[in-house]
C-alpha cells in the first residue's frame, strides 16, 4: 500500500510539484516540436512514459546495486579517473555514464524489435517517434533526479517515470492549443508573431505551474 | 578567392547565426538554455563543451553515417554525447579538485547538467537536417555556425539572468539589492528567450527592409519542420540530379554558356537574399508558402523558381 502511495506522489511530483518541463525546461525543444502535430502528442507522451518509467526502474536496481557495492565504485574511479580519491562527485559522474549507457540498450532494442515487426504505417509512426520519445532530457533526468535524491522507492521512481509522460502530454497539449491561439491572434504585434510569442506563452505558463508548486525550481 | 564567393561565405555564416539561429529561430537546444545560463560561467562552459560535441557528431555524420538507418544514426549521436558528457564530467571534477572550493556552486550545477547534454537535441537535429546530406566541409561550417548562434545566446543569457538575477557576474557581486529572482527561475529564462528571439526578429526585419537579408516573418513562422524536411530533400534531388546531368556530359563538348560568363570579370552582385546556398539555408523567402501544395505541386515551384534565378 505504501507503494502505491510513493508512486502517487511521484506521479504528483513530476506533473505538478515538479513539473520537469516548467520547472526545469526539460525535453522543452521535443515538446515545442511535438506541439506543432496534434496527431502525434499521445504517442509521444505514452512513449516517453514507458521510456522513463522502465529507464527509472532498471536504473534503480542499478543504483541501489552500486551504492550496496561502493567497491566498484571507488574501483573505476581509481581505474579510470585522475585524483579520484579526493573528488567525490566523481561517483555522480559515473553513475549518470551508466544511467545514460542503459537509456542508450534499451532505445537500440526497442529499435531493434520495431525493425522485426511487419511493414506497416503504424511501425513507420513508431520508429520516427522512439528516437525523439527515448532520448531526450527529459527521459534521461529522471534517474539522475531519483540519484540525487537519493531515493529507492520502486513506487516513487515507477511513478515519477509515468509522470513525466503526463507531465509532457499536459504540457504539449496547453502549448499546442496556446499556439493555434497565437497563430489566430492578428493584435500580436509583427515582432512576437511566430517563435517569440510561443517562448512567451511558455514561459507564462511556466510561471503559473513554479507559482502552482509554491516558487520551486527544479535545479 | 573571388570578392563575391567571399561574400556569399561571410553572408551564409551570418546567416547561420542569426536568420537561422539553433535557439531562437530553430527552438532546438532549449533545455540549456533554460538550466545552464543562471550564471555567466557556467553558460561558458557549456556552449564549449556542446560546440565540440556539434562539430564531432556533424563531422562522424557527414563522413560515415549518410547509408545507416535514422535510428541507428541517433543512437550514435547518443553514443558521442554520452562519451563526450562523461569526459568532459571528469575533467570538470578534476579542475575542481585542483582550483579548490571557489566554483563549487556552478560545479555541483555542472555535475547535474552535463549528462543532459547527452541528448542535446542541438546536435540530432543539425546532423539529421544537415551533416548526413553534405559534405564534410559543409558539415563543419554549419556546426561552427550553428555553434556561435548558440554561444552567443547563451552568453547574452548568462549575463542577464545572472546580473539581473544574482547580482553579480562571474561570481563577482555587483549589487546587494538588485536582485530579480525571476530571471534566475527557468520561467524567467523562457520568458527572456522570448524576448530575445522578439529582439532578433525586429532587427531582421530592420535589415530586411534595407535588403541585408531576407524577411524576417517568413524565416520565424513557427512550424517549420515539415517543411523544412521536404524542402532538404528536394535540395538533396536537385542538386544529385544536377550532379548526373553534369557527369554525362562529353569532356570534349565546349565550355557552356555558364562557365564562359565565370571567366569573365566580375559580375554585378546580386541581391545578398540570393546568394546564399539552397542547402545550407532553411527558411529562404524565395520558396512560395508551401501549407498548401502538394509535393509535386512544390518541386514544380521550385525548379521554376531555380530556373528563374
Amino acid at each position: 500500500m505504501s507503494e502505491i502511495m510513493y508512486m502517487i506522489n511521484g506521479a504528483i511530483y513530476a506533473v505538478f510539484l515538479h513539473n520537469l518541463l516548467f520547472s526545469g525546461g526539460l525535453g522543452a525543444s521535443e515538446m515545442l516540436r511535438a506541439a506543432q502535430r496534434n496527431s502525434e502528442i499521445v504517442l509521444t507522451s505514452a512513449l516517453i512514459s514507458v521510456f522513463s518509467a522502465v529507464s527509472a526502474l532498471l536504473n534503480l536496481g542499478v543504483n541501489v546495486l552500486l551504492t550496496s557495492q561502493r567497491d566498484i565504485l571507488e574501483w573505476l574511479s581509481w581505474r579510470y579517473g585522475i585524483f579520484s580519491a579526493q573528488l567525490p562527485g566523481m561517483q555522480v559522474v559515473w553513475h549518470a555514464f551508466i544511467f545514460a549507457f542503459i537509456l542508450l540498450v534499451l532505445y537500440l532494442l526497442v529499435n531493434l524489435v520495431v525493425h522485426f515487426l511487419p511493414a506497416s504505417k503504424h511501425k513507420l509512426l513508431f520508429q520516427k517517434r522512439i528516437g525523439a520519445a527515448a532520448l531526450n532530457t527529459l527521459v534521461i533526468s529522471i534517474p539522475l533526479l531519483l540519484h540525487l535524491r537519493a531515493n529507492t522507492s520502486i513506487g516513487f521512481a515507477l511513478g515519477m517515470g509515468l509522470g513525466a509522460g503526463v507531465a509532457f502530454y499536459v504540457v504539449t497539449l496547453l502549448v499546442n492549443s496556446g499556439m493555434h491561439v497565437l497563430r489566430q491572434n492578428k493584435a500580436i504585434p509583427t515582432q512576437f508573431s511566430g517563435v517569440p510569442a510561443t517562448l512567451v506563452y511558455t514561459g507564462l505558463l511556466a510561471l503559473a505551474f513554479t507559482g502552482f508548486a509554491g516558487g520551486l525550481s527544479l535545479f | 578567392m573571388p570578392k563575391q564567393t567571399k561574400r556569399v561565405k561571410r553572408e551564409s555564416v551570418l546567416r547561420g547565426a542569426w536568420l537561422d539561429n539553433p535557439m531562437l529561430v530553430q527552438a532546438i537546444g532549449l533545455t540549456p538554455a533554460i538550466i545552464a545560463t543562471t550564471s555567466l560561467r557556467m553558460a561558458l562552459w557549456f556552449s564549449l563543451v556542446t560546440a565540440i560535441h556539434l562539430l564531432i557528431c556533424e563531422m562522424v555524420a557527414s563522413l560515415w553515417l549518410k547509408k545507416w538507418h535514422s535510428w541507428a544514426r541517433t543512437a550514435v549521436y547518443f553514443a558521442i554525447g554520452i562519451i563526450f558528457a562523461f569526459g568532459a564530467g571528469m575533467l570538470f571534477e578534476v579542475w575542481g579538485g585542483v582550483v579548490g572550493q571557489t566554483d563549487v556552486v556552478d560545479l555541483l550545477m555542472l555535475r547535474a547538467i552535463l549528462p543532459l547534454m547527452a541528448t542535446s537535441s542541438i546536435a540530432a537535429v543539425r546532423c539529421e537536417r544537415f551533416a548526413v546530406y553534405n559534405n564534410l566541409r559543409a558539415s563543419v561550417r554549419d556546426a561552427l555556425v550553428n555553434a556561435v548562434g548558440f554561444t552567443a545566446v547563451m552568453i547574452i543569457m548568462g549575463l542577464l539572468r545572472e546580473g539581473l538575477g544574482h547580482g553579480s557576474l562571474f561570481g563577482v557581486e555587483l549589487t546587494e539589492t538588485m536582485r530579480i529572482r525571476g530571471f534566475w527561475m527557468p520561467f524567467g529564462g523562457f520568458l527572456l528567450l522570448g524576448f530575445l528571439a522578439a529582439a532578433l526578429k525586429t532587427i531582421l526585419q530592420w535589415t530586411s527592409q534595407r535588403g541585408i537579408t531576407t524577411d524576417a516573418d517568413e524565416a520565424m513562422e513557427f512550424c517549420p519542420e515539415d517543411r523544412q524536411e521536404r524542402l532538404e530533400k528536394i535540395h538533396h534531388l536537385l542538386n544529385a540530379a544536377d550532379e548526373y546531368e553534369k557527369s554525362r556530359k562529353p569532356d570534349d563538348e565546349p565550355a557552356p554558356e555558364s562557365q564562359q560568363e565565370e571567366a569573365q570579370p566580375e559580375a554585378e552582385p546580386k541581391p545578398v537574399s540570393v546568394l546564399f546556398e539552397p542547402a545550407t539555408s532553411n527558411f529562404t523567402r524565395e520558396f512560395p508558402r508551401l501549407d498548401d501544395l502538394t509535393i509535386e505541386q512544390l518541386l514544380a515551384e521550385f525548379q521554376g523558381g531555380a530556373r528563374d534565378e
